[in-house]
């Protein structure tokens, strides 16, 4: 729906021809800041981390405050095992787990539970690790639309295409990163692309996924990761591109993001971001050597 | 209950038919009003017996009767921009008498024009109402040349919009779906071109516009908040004429043939947007196979069989077409049709039967690339109407009706096309019928005081054949929270609702100078708009009142103070009203409004109240004419669900996206010339709300934004001038062409007014955002327009 509501909008503007954004300083009243979670279990060793910041003033441009110092530990629900996190360096705010090669088990569930310096106990819901399906193939295709070269160096844009066989028996939720040369792209679509299988549970899905961006050109390595991801994660993730992409005419209201993570001992009060867990697969292939 | 609504029904039938039974020993004079040239009809012309001080309007078809004493009278007919005409009359039988009017033209600057009309805001019980004759519309300057029905009532107390480039408008505190527009009868569901940039109204089709915001009279009814109704013009039943114009959006052309003279005319009238006709001329290959555009048709046509009897038959298509290259396609609009037929059983009793159809609906179109798909939506009705005016005395007025509208409702229908994997979704169809009846009168009650009181009652129903989802109680309903589906057979009642809408307006006239009138109406809306956007966007459909989504309601009171100065060259009117609603729709978080199955559960029911104050200055007489308002007025909603997450704002009241308490708008028309009217309208209104972010966070190298009380901030104020320069150069007796020129500048000073404000990353940084704010006409935009008659 996303696509349809931007093409009106760009109809919209150049219909128009005078409309016109400018960036403005508007007077934002600066509200309570709270913990920022940005947690991750993953089925492959040396992938799980939980990143802890604190929010900020919305006009504030410089990178959000680290929280560091905290307790941090995965708890396998199943087998009620304890995982403890440490933090990288001093400082870092991001924690990883001290066990080398620490892997969640594909069917297991987790829950992330944080003791910040000032003693209050943040824990999340439990989250549950899907299977994934693999990536049938990856490729890349001149494009075709209309911005087909790149508007600083001319050089001709390729999209990457995958291919993927949907399981039959379950609702999937999928998450994707899209890497070039190793580097995670900056937007939200290099790192928040998600698909749900409601329009196409168990059927084999050929060039309908596809990842764009201004550094896919010839000869790039493009890498597709692919992350299985809970329905809770699904929301959530699709909230904050609700959320970017909400503005121009057709803005909604503003939708509150509720994530997993809550104060122990009072639902009410949430913790910012999402602890997930996830099943990951990855795929590669060199821009235009097909 | 039941008791208490037989005895009303009977307290009022009495009232209402108790003064016939005085008409005994009386005469009836009866007629049209029609202007000279063309034989139109006249709407609201007074028909006015001096030695009695009395008189009445003509109704929408340019009838009046008159029920007095036999006696000699003078009688005087006057009408906005007409000479007035006056004749000795004696009545001893029931007398015939069609009156023809000349139009008043500025070349006979000797005759005296009495606009003994402009009182009529002083004298008839009707408040809240604004009549805009196309004269005064065509005045306004106009944004691009396109002179806009619409955009010209938004320069009236009482009616706003959140932005330009809005789609609809709101009146009195009312959401854009709450406004009854009457084409020709028939209720037009969009009233918008290009996302609410024009209008789909073509000035040269429509013969007059009246605009009620409350005191809504008893035969109105489905909506809360006002009515526009819009009459088409009959076309010159004279002669062969025609009018149009060229301008810089669009070209207009409207014939007149009188097929039979003086008995049967048609009016053909067209529009078409042509900016494509220049896009396909580029050297981009983008812009060139793109195209957008919009058109209106609109057609009428009458037959006079005889004087007791006539037809109308009229209609109109308009659509906005877009399509880019061929990726993608998408059209809108509306459609409508309306067959009347006007019957005199006697002199006294007039009578309309009315069938009228009406569609709204879009098409996407993705034909090519991996998914190729068509989507349709559609909104249809089918009404079919009696209304009868019965003019009992020249002191009383019985009106009653019935109606019954069909509607089906096609939210979606989405097919996929070979290769598409993708599963067609289809959203079963809703059927529903609304019939209702109503019965007012309006008495004079001495010298003084003029009453009108009503009584509407409607029923509304939705029926199978579809399946209706049941919900788990005792949870928030969600799409996981269903137990069962229920599957209703054809005709079978899956919601069915009922209620009166009383109606009620006084008027007390101090004198010819001054009054004071009151009104109280309770409207029902069983037809929801599903919008969660800031403006309204072609893709949302409506939605029928079921078993989960209740009938919308609404009070208003009002109290007005009238007032005309010098010998009506000014009037000046304030007004206080205050609205409640109940049965408002809102909107779960994150709600998915298009093909959503379950978008009953992601819906939320609120009430509403309005409240303001509405002052206005008019002149209606001189070189310059026009009028000036300050309306101050607060639109607050309150949504309290059983749940937490089924509040908005904690259940506390909250300011509606059109709260916008201060605003003045002002037209002035000035004649320099004979030849020569410059005129400038001004708006000034403030910053309607916005939901201001709380705090900013980091989450996996993306800045996102915790948003907490809706609405809680605001965006700056909004203020435009415009101005517009007619030229009419002296038009030559041996010539029938002539023609006009319009230089028009909206947006005089260029200002930047900000239609939102919104956060979002900066793009290639997302870890980062930035605040923007988005203009829509940002810019001077200067036009020109010839238009021209013959």
């Amino acid at each position: 729906m996303n696509t349809l509501k931007n093409l009106l909008i760009a109809f919209c503007l150049l219909s128009s021809l005078v409309a016109c954004e400018q960036v403005i300083e508007l007077d934002v009243p600066n509200r309570e800041t709270g913990l920022v979670v940005d947690g991750l279990v993953v089925d492959d060793p040396g992938r799980t981390r939980v990143v802890l910041t604190t929010s900020s003033r919305v006009n504030d441009q410089a990178p959000t405050p680290r929280v560091s110092g905290a307790q941090v530990s995965i708890v396998e629900q199943e087998q009620n095992l304890t995982e403890i996190l440490r933090e990288t360096q001093p400082g870092s705010g991001t924690y990883v787990p001290t066990t080398a090669n620490f892997r969640g088990r594909v069917g297991s569930s987790f829950r992330l539970v944080i003791t910040l310096p000032n003693g209050s106990v943040y824990e999340s819901e439990v989250e549950p690790l899907a299977p994934i399906t693999p990536i049938d193939s990856i490729y890349s295709k001149p494009r075709t639309d209309a911005e087909r070269t790149d508007k600083d160096t001319g050089a001709p844009l390729y999209d990457v295409f995958i291919d993927i066989t949907d399981p039959l028996n379950e609702k999937n939720f999928y998450r994707f990163e899209y890497l070039i040369n190793g580097i995670l792209g900056p937007d939200l679509s290099d790192r928040f692309g998600i698909t749900r299988d409601e329009l196409y549970n168990g059927q084999s899905l050929k060039g309908a996924i596809s990842f764009r961006n201004s550094q896919t050109v010839k000869g790039a390595r493009a890498k597709v990761e692919m992350y299985s991801i809970s329905k809770g994660a699904y929301n959530y993730y699709s909230l904050i591109g609700r959320q970017i992409f909400n503005g121009g005419p057709f803005a909604t209201p503003p939708e509150p993001l509720r994530g997993n993570i809550y104060l122990r001992g009072n639902r009410n009060k949430t913790a910012f971001g999402y602890f997930a867990a996830s099943a990951v697969t990855a795929s590669s292939v060199v821009v235009g050597r097909e | 209950m039941r008791n208490l609504f037989i005895v009303i029904i009977t307290l009022l039938l009495t009232l209402v038919l108790l003064p016939a039974a005085f008409a005994q020993g009386k005469v009836t004079l009866s007629g049209n009003v029609k202007d000279a040239a063309t034989g139109e009809d006249l709407i609201g012309a007074s028909v006015y017996l001096q030695e009695l001080a009395t008189g009445q309007s003509t109704n929408v078809y340019g009838f009046y009767s008159i029920t007095v004493p036999k006696g000699t009278y003078t009688l005087v007919i006057s009408y906005i921009g007409y000479q007035a005409q006056r004749m000795k009359l004696t009545l001893n039988a029931d007398q015939k008498l069609n009156i023809d009017v000349k139009a008043d033209q500025k070349e006979l600057e000797t005759v005296e024009v009495i606009a003994e009309a402009a009182d009529q805001h002083v004298k008839d019980v009707q408040m809240s109402t604004e009549k805009l004759d196309v004269q005064t519309i065509k005045k306004v300057p106009a944004l691009l040349g396109e002179v806009d029905v619409v955009r010209s009532i938004l320069m009236l107390p009482g009616v706003t919009t959140v932005g330009e480039g809005a789609s609809g408008f709101n009146v009195r505190g009312g959401n854009i779906d709450q406004n009854l527009i009457l084409l020709d009868e028939a209720p037009v569901f969009s009233s918008s071109h290009l996302f609410g940039l024009f209008s789909v109204f073509n000035a040269d089709a429509v013969k007059d516009v009246k605009l009620i915001k409350g005191g809504i009279p008893a035969e109105y009814g489905g909506r809360l908040s006002s009515v526009l109704d819009i009459r088409q013009r009959e076309g010159n039943s004279k002669q062969f004429s025609g009018r149009g114009g060229l301008g810089v959006v669009s070209s207009r052309l409207t014939l007149e043939v009188p097929v039979i003279k003086d008995k049967m005319s048609v009016l053909v009238s067209g529009r078409r947007s042509y900016a494509d006709l220049f896009t396909r001329l580029s050297a981009d290959p983008n812009i060139r196979n793109s195209v957008g555009y919009f058109y209106d048709l609109n057609a009428k046509m009458n037959y006079k069989f005889s004087d007791r009897s006539r037809m109308y038959a009229s209609g109109y298509f308009g659509r906005d077409v877009l399509r880019f290259q061929g990726d993608f396609g998408l059209n809108w609009g509306n459609g409508t049709g309306t067959l009347r037929w006007n019957y005199l059983f006697s002199d006294r009793l007039f009578a309309n039967f009315t069938a009228v159809y009406s569609d709204y609906g879009y098409n996407v179109e993705i034909p090519a690339g991996d998914n190729p798909i068509v989507w349709h939506s559609r909104i249809r009705l089918f009404q079919q109407k009696a209304d009868f005016n019965f003019y009992t005395s020249d002191k009383h007025t019985v009106n009653f009706g019935v109606s019954n509208t069909y509607y089906t409702f096609a939210p979606a229908r989405v097919e996929a096309k070979p290769p598409s994997q993708l599963r067609p979704v289809v959203l079963p169809d809703q059927y529903a019928l609304e019939p209702a009846a109503y019965l007012s009168a309006e008495s004079k009650i001495g010298d003084h005081l003029t009453v009108q009181y009503g009584l509407r009652y409607s029923f509304f129903g939705n029926y199978g054949p579809r399946g209706v989802y049941r919900y788990q109680e005792g949870v928030p309903t969600s799409s996981s929270t269903i137990i069962d589906t229920v599957q209703y057979g054809r005709g079978q009642a899956i919601g069915q609702y009922h209620g009166p809408e009383p109606r009620l307006a006084f008027n007390y006239t101090f004198n010819d100078r001054q009054s004071i009138k009151a009104s109280y109406n309770r409207m029902r809306q069983y037809l929801h708009l599903i919008s969660n956007t800031t403006s309204a966007l072609p893709f949302d459909v409506w939605a029928s009142s079921n078993n989960m989504i209740r009938p919308q309601l609404a009070d208003q009171v009002a109290l007005g103070y009238f007032r005309n100065f010098r010998d009506n060259t000014y009037g000046a009117s304030a007004e206080v009203y205050y609205k409640g609603f109940q049965n408002q729709l809102d909107y779960k978080d994150g709600a998915e409004l298009l093909l959503n199955r379950y978008l009953e559960a992601d819906l939320l029911s609120g009430i509403g109240r309005a409240y303001g104050i509405e002052f206005q200055v008019k002149k209606n007489k001189g070189r310059l004419t026009g009028w000036a308002s300050y309306t101050y007025s607060r639109t607050e909603r309150k949504v309290v669900g059983n749940f937490p997450q089924e509040s908005i704002n904690n259940g506390e009241w909250y300011p509606a996206n059109f709260d916008q308490p201060h605003r003045i708008t002002a037209f002035l028309a000035y004649d320099l010339t004979p030849k020569l009217t410059l005129s400038a309208n001004f708006t000034y209104q403030t910053g309607r709300p916005i939901t201001l972010p709380n705090t900013r966070y980091e989450f996996n190298g993306i800045s996102v934004i915790d948003f907490s009380e809706r609405n809680n901030g605001r965006i700056p104020d909004y203020h435009r001038l415009d101005l517009s320069l007619e030229y009419t150069p002296k038009r030559r007796p041996d010539r029938r062409f002539y023609g006009s020129w319009n230089f028009s500048v909206f947006n005089a000073y260029g200002r930047r007014n900000p239609f939102s404000v919104y956060f979002r990353p900066v793009e290639g940084q997302n870890n980062k955002t930035e605040t923007v704010q988005l203009s829509i006409l940002g810019t001077v935009l200067p036009s020109v327009t010839y238009n021209f008659n013959f």
